[in-house]
């Protein structure tokens, strides 16, 4: 992000970047930057808070009144505490994960469905409160995703689900989409959840989760490099687990 | 809690490690004062609305994003699974603070927002996206753009 402020003002047009990495803002110092101490994802600050939203947005821009530069300012305030509270929260709704391994297609599709109904009068509940929301990246619907997320764990991999693109392409917005709907219904339950106590529920305590835990597997003892690629996106760095962990 | 020291060790290793670019002779771009300037936001989050392509692997393009477009036809297609997309799900303005913008206009602090606003996608060597800022600028420019928010994920 900070090199796009370089590259665009080559171009004649001003910039005041947000950076959440400070020591990238330090090494690229672009002409305006204002580093914010806030989650990655989060560059404006949590959600709903449009008044802490604004004052980030108007710290940004205010950057552009400085005479000379590269200017490299400070947010002074973390995030309100209640967007990484300190209550715990719990899932009402209990999948049960099982210690043994789902093992074969069928059960994993049936797992995967199985979570998918349970959740969904809560993601119902996310889509009214929010007005929106982020599933269905043009792909399909939840149940064909199940589906071919399944055929994925059958003896040979299955041909790609889509005619333009490959396997490993068409793989990853289905888990992105299988995730988003997860976290969206979540956060409509009651306890206000925060991001972590979401995240802690998705990948330690849903079959999807660990599903995808599994998948990635799968995808990184391809010699493909793409399927090797779809692996490390599956799941974030700091949830791999090994593989005689995963189940 | 995006400070360095706070994350995941996983994750703040290669973080630290980035072979940072570095730009020579840099540009300063002076302009009108803020309650003058037209303000756009280029977002690295890899938005897109529902009708156009999503982002793939190593892309280094950009997708349009009309000032118009209603929040539930905005997603994203980032292929980083390492940062938080909860609150994007909850409040598109976490990412793409248009409605702050607005706000900002309409209390007199910037002139005006622009018609339309970009995305591309981070996790990229900003020096390969040098082609994709080379077509947008015309494109600000034609929508009397003079000033960029840009926005990272």
């Amino acid at each position: 992000m900070c090199g796009l402020g370089h590259l665009f003002e080559k171009q004649g047009i001003a910039t005041t970047v947000v950076s959440l990495i400070r020591l990238h803002a330090e090494k690229i110092a672009p002409p305006r930057c204002l580093w914010v101490p806030f989650a990655l994802g989060r560059p404006f600050g949590p959600a709903n808070d449009a008044p802490f939203q604004q004052r980030v947005v108007r710290a940004a821009l205010e950057l552009l009144e400085r005479d000379d530069g590269p200017v490299l300012e400070d947010f002074p305030d973390d995030e309100p505490s209640n967007s990484e509270g300190e209550t715990a929260w719990s899932c009402p709704v209990s999948f049960a994960r099982s210690a043994e391994v789902l093992t074969g297609a069928a059960a994993v599709r049936q797992s995967l469905l199985d979570e998918i109904a349970a959740m969904q009068p809560w993601y119902e509940q996310a889509r009214q409160r929010d007005g929106r929301t982020t599933v269905s990246c043009g792909v399909e619907d939840l149940e064909s995703i199940a589906t071919v997320m399944a055929s994925m764990f059958e003896d040979e991999l299955p041909a790609s689900p889509d005619a333009d693109r490959s396997l490993a392409e068409a793989m990853r917005p289905r888990a992105e989409d299988l995730k988003a709907f997860m976290l969206e219904a979540a956060s409509a339950q009651p306890g206000n959840p925060t991001s972590t106590e979401l995240n802690d529920w998705f990948w330690n305590e849903t079959q999807t989760g660990d599903i995808l835990q599994r998948l990635r597997h799968v995808c990184i003892a391809q010699e493909a490099a793409d399927m090797k690629t779809l692996g490390f996106l599956l799941v974030p760095l700091a949830r791999h687990i090994a593989p005689d962990v995963a189940a | 809690m995006a400070r360095l020291a706070d994350i995941d060790e996983s994750l703040r290793k290669p973080l630290e490690g980035l072979d940072c670019p570095t730009f020579e002779a840099p540009a300063w771009v002076t302009g009108p004062k803020l309650n003058q300037r037209r303000v756009a936001i280029i977002s690295t989050a890899a938005l897109s609305t529902r009708s156009d392509k999503t982002f793939a692997v190593g892309e280094a393009d950009y997708r349009v994003i009309p000032g118009n477009t209603a929040g539930d036809d905005l997603v994203m297609s980032h292929v980083s699974p390492n940062f938080d997309r909860t609150g994007f799900q909850q409040d598109l303005n976490v990412v793409f603070p248009i409605d702050r913008l607005r706000e900002l206009a309409d209390e007199g602090v910037i002139g005006s927002v622009a018609d339309y606003h970009y995305s591309l996608m981070g996790s990229t060597d900003p020096t390969l996206l040098a082609p994709a800022v080379e077509r947008l600028v015309p494109l600000l420019k034609k929508d009397a753009v003079n000033t960029l928010l840009l926005a990272p994920v």
